[in-house]
């Protein structure tokens, strides 16, 4: 079904957020994949309350709590926060915190069913993207600018 | 546009102070201040995005007024126009978001969506670049074949 047919209705936003939400959950799979050999890694899984989107309130949809991860080695400590599925400019928003820098993380992919393509953006480094990915990871432990 | 780059590291700036904060709720577990702040985070980044278009509609006054110097007496689209004809793909971006902006500062709303403002705030300085370095107007294919003509020789 074509965006332009589409029909956006209480379950189509239901829909939604669960794929949200296991988009969100593959992406956290692959962080614990990527830092499992990496020394004395702490992963903890949580949850972050789901603000009320939009379409949420217009289609009567409950908000629901999202999984979150923290990842701690040695005293660098990331985390990753769900910010917002409908956004524009990308298939959904989470935060990344280090204990020096902060991140914002998108997925350009994963509408209607393709795979989700996370990369970094900061609103100061012009044009500039870095895919999530095993390397990207590593240097955010380290808090190092994966820019670089 | 003078201020883009003072703009984009302000809008980070208070941005990461909401990153921080929405951290430290959330580790708490003060689901109403996460919330909250999810929230301001949202109109942040919406007041910043009204900001930048602002510089962005300075730089198609300027630019217009070297086309056509009754410009300033028409609506912003139709100066946009004047730069770019609206088969171009840039013309729908700037229809696009000057749809939001005009929700925004007329106050039809205080907040949309949230906004990737990183993707909005280059497609915007991409359209600058390009107005300042190519003729004008954009997507005009007549201009376009001539140009290809005229640079082969033929």
């Amino acid at each position: 079904m074509t965006a332009s047919t589409r029909i956006i209705d209480h379950d189509y936003v239901v829909g939604r957020i669960a794929d949200w939400e296991k988009r969100l959950n593959e992406l956290y799979s692959n962080l614990e994949n990527w830092t499992k050999n990496i020394g004395e890694v702490e992963i903890r899984r949580t949850e972050v309350p789901q603000a009320r989107e939009e379409l949420m309130q217009k289609f009567d949809v409950e908000p629901r709590n999202l999984p979150a991860i923290a990842i701690k080695l040695n005293k660098n400590r990331l985390s990753f926060m769900p910010m917002g599925l409908w956004v524009i400019g990308a298939n959904g928003r989470l935060n990344i915190k280090t204990s020096k820098n902060h991140y914002i993380l998108v997925d350009i992919g994963g509408e209607e069913g393709a795979p989700s393509e996370w990369v970094i953006v900061s609103p100061v480094k012009r044009s500039q993207r870095v895919p999530m990915k095993e390397v990207t990871i590593t240097k955010l432990l380290k808090d190092e600018d994966p820019f670089v | 546009m003078r201020e883009s780059t003072s703009i984009r590291n302000a809008y980070w700036e208070t941005e990461k102070h909401f990153i921080d904060l929405v951290d430290i709720a959330t580790t708490s577990n003060d689901r109403i201040a996460s919330l909250g702040l999810q929230e301001m985070s949202k109109i942040n980044e919406n007041a910043y995005f009204v900001l930048f278009w602002g510089q962005f509609e300075a730089f198609i006054n300027d630019k217009v007024m070297e086309i056509e110097n009754s410009a300033l007496e028409m609506g912003f689209m139709s100066r946009v126009r004047l730069a770019i004809l609206p088969e171009h793909e840039y013309y729908q971006d700037i229809d696009k978001y000057y749809t939001w902006r005009c929700k925004l500062a007329h106050g039809e709303a205080a907040k949309l969506q949230s906004l990737i403002l990183s993707s909005i705030f280059d497609k915007v300085d991409e359209i600058v670049e390009t107005l300042e370095t190519c003729p004008l107007p954009l997507g005009d294919s007549l201009f376009d074949l001539f140009q290809e003509s005229t640079d082969t020789g033929e």
